[in-house]
């Protein structure tokens, strides 16, 4: 394919982002923010065991779109590789916690284990899936568009391998069980009796929860700072135009290399929190339809935004749960024993999936990103 | 109207090939080449073409992209269809859900080939074909790789040729370096 031809959706990009003019770093008050942070802090002992669950998966996945936006939305590169960086973080945390199993003829098949401390095998995992996507740079510095996306598709399919063959490290079909995350003390399970908080048990989803909040927010301000300082705007460069990125002094191929490792080492982050939430690890869990619903993520929340990313994870994540939960009263939707209608509830978000992406498209490329942003200037015209 | 071929087959030699494939085959050669020869020398293949290689000067030159574009899309749902057609039809199960998954399977052949080369598509879709089945066949000798290597071989083989071709064996190479 020619240079030019693989130019044109960059060229279009830019063409909108001149019309609207340079995108103002908004730094919300930091006040604002800490509120907003410790509200949902409180969220886990004000809602059910069941949202809160829930919300344990929204903020993963909220760690994980963040990852794939620094690669898609920042740096243009498109990537289908997510599930194998989860898998990375999750069946590399598991291996180098878990204690290993002596095979006994029978009984068990012998499962590696490197017994560290749960909180350094979960920055080995994560130490690891740099490497990895470092190791992939020769291929994901030099594609792009369509070519890189189906490439890391192949990433995809060999995760996928590694995981029903090396059965000695990730338990095959049968799957292997993961060691709480222990932080400093702070273990995520269940403990008896459970210690409570503002009359609530705080129990593992809780525990989850909490860890996950301050990750999101770890990450969230990395990711924001690498995408407003030095390194994003090299990294937008490249994605609008990489000729005159190189010719103003990007390295254009170190940086692709490097927004394709931390990538990496954002999504092993996400899988080790997911390992935790699943507590069982089976290989069904990371395949390509994974990898779609965080490109949903991306695109619904809005490319190249941390806010949009979280907002989309949070989209993506609580539809199917809320379509399950309410569907009974949506008229037209199969719930229980009635066969009467025309969807199920995962049918159902999964049209309001693609309706929404196609709908954003069309009246709001910017995404539920800048759909917020409208909020507040809305209000000052009124 | 009623299944055309239903399941009948023909013998060809001390072969017995079913009716849908001889059509399948015959059908996809005449499509193959009444659409390679539109796209090559009609005017409207020239457009897109044209648009292809730069939507901008396809514009000055007064195209209008946007049917260019709508035009493709009928031609790519109409061929997809026929596809689905025989791919449903005797003899295999049929078609579920999970058909999505046999696009997934193209893609490395396309990008393997180089996207811009219908030879290119062709070329590519042989070679994952046959490391697929070769990596099916010698499934024994190849048990220190794992169980059903023969799923990965073909991204394997995808993943060699684009680290020497970035843009596939037939794609037209990038011009600029960066």
């Amino acid at each position: 394919m020619s240079e030019i031809v693989a130019d044109r959706p960059a060229a279009a990009a830019t063409v909108t982002r001149v019309a609207s003019g340079p995108r103002p770093v908004r730094r919300g008050p930091l006040v604002a923010k800490i509120v907003l942070v410790a509200l949902a802090a409180l969220l886990p002992f004000v809602a059910g065991r069941s949202w809160t669950s829930v919300c344990v998966l929204a903020l993963t996945a909220a760690i994980g779109a963040i990852a794939l936006n620094l690669l898609v939305g920042t740096t243009g590169q498109l990537s289908l590789a997510q599930p194998f960086f989860l898998v990375v973080g999750a069946y590399g945390y598991t291996l180098f916690a878990s204690q290993p199993v002596k095979a006994i003829a029978g009984q068990s098949d012998g499962s590696l284990g490197f017994h560290l401390p749960p909180l350094v095998a979960a920055i080995v995992a994560v130490i690891i899936a740099g490497i990895l996507g470092l190791a992939f740079s020769p291929i994901s510095s030099r594609l792009r568009g369509i070519y890189l996306g189906v490439a890391s598709l192949a990433l995809v399919e060999i995760g996928q391998h590694f995981i029903k063959s090396a059965k000695n490290m990730t338990g095959g079909f049968t799957g292997r069980d993961v060691p709480p995350l222990n932080i400093f003390g702070f273990v995520a399970k269940d403990e008896t009796p459970n210690a409570t908080f503002l009359g609530h048990a705080l129990g593992k989803s809780e525990r989850l929860y909490l860890i996950a909040l301050l990750l999101l927010v770890g990450v969230a301000w990395f990711t924001n700072n690498v995408i407003h300082g030095r390194p994003g705007r090299a990294l937008q460069a490249l994605r609008d135009n990489q000729t005159s990125a190189s010719v103003m002094g990007v390295d254009v191929r170190r940086y692709k290399a490097m927004a394709f490792m931390t990538s990496a080492m954002i999504a092993a982050v996400a899988g080790v929190l997911l390992s935790q939430f699943f507590g069982h690890l089976v290989p069904d869990n990371w395949d390509f339809d994974l990898a779609v619903s965080y490109l949903a993520m991306v695109v619904i929340g809005g490319l190249g935004s941390v806010t949009g990313s979280i907002l989309g994870a949070i989209f993506v994540t609580f539809l199917p749960f809320v379509m399950n939960r309410y569907g009974e009263h949506i008229p037209g939707v199969i719930t229980g024993s009635s066969t009467s209608g025309f969807a199920t509830p995962g049918q159902l978000s999964a049209l309001i999936f693609g309706g929404s992406i196609v709908l954003l498209l069309l009246f709001e490329p910017g995404g539920l990103a800048a759909l917020f942003r409208r909020i507040p200037r809305a209000f000052k015209r009124a | 109207m009623g299944d055309p071929w239903g399941a009948r087959s023909v013998k060809i030699g001390s072969i017995i090939v079913p009716q849908t494939r001889v059509a399948a085959l015959v059908l996809g050669g005449l499509i193959l080449g009444a659409f390679f020869t539109w796209f090559k020398f009609s005017s409207w293949g020239v457009a897109m073409r044209a648009a292809a290689e730069d939507a901008q000067a396809t514009a000055l030159m007064g195209i209008r992209l946007s049917r260019v574009s709508a035009v493709a899309w009928v031609i790519a749902g109409v061929l997809a269809a026929i596809a689905g057609l025989f791919l449903c039809a005797y003899p295999t199960p049929g078609f579920d859900a999970n058909a999505s998954r046999l696009a997934l399977a193209a893609f490395p052949a396309a990008i393997l080939g180089g996207l811009d080369s219908a030879g290119g598509a062709l070329a590519g879709g042989l070679i994952v074909g046959l490391a697929d089945q070769l990596a099916n066949g010698y499934q024994k000798n190849l048990t220190f790789l794992g169980d059903g290597v023969s799923a990965v071989v073909p991204f394997f083989v995808m993943l060699i040729v684009l680290l020497i071709r970035p843009s596939g064996l037939f794609g037209t190479k990038e011009v600029g370096r960066v």
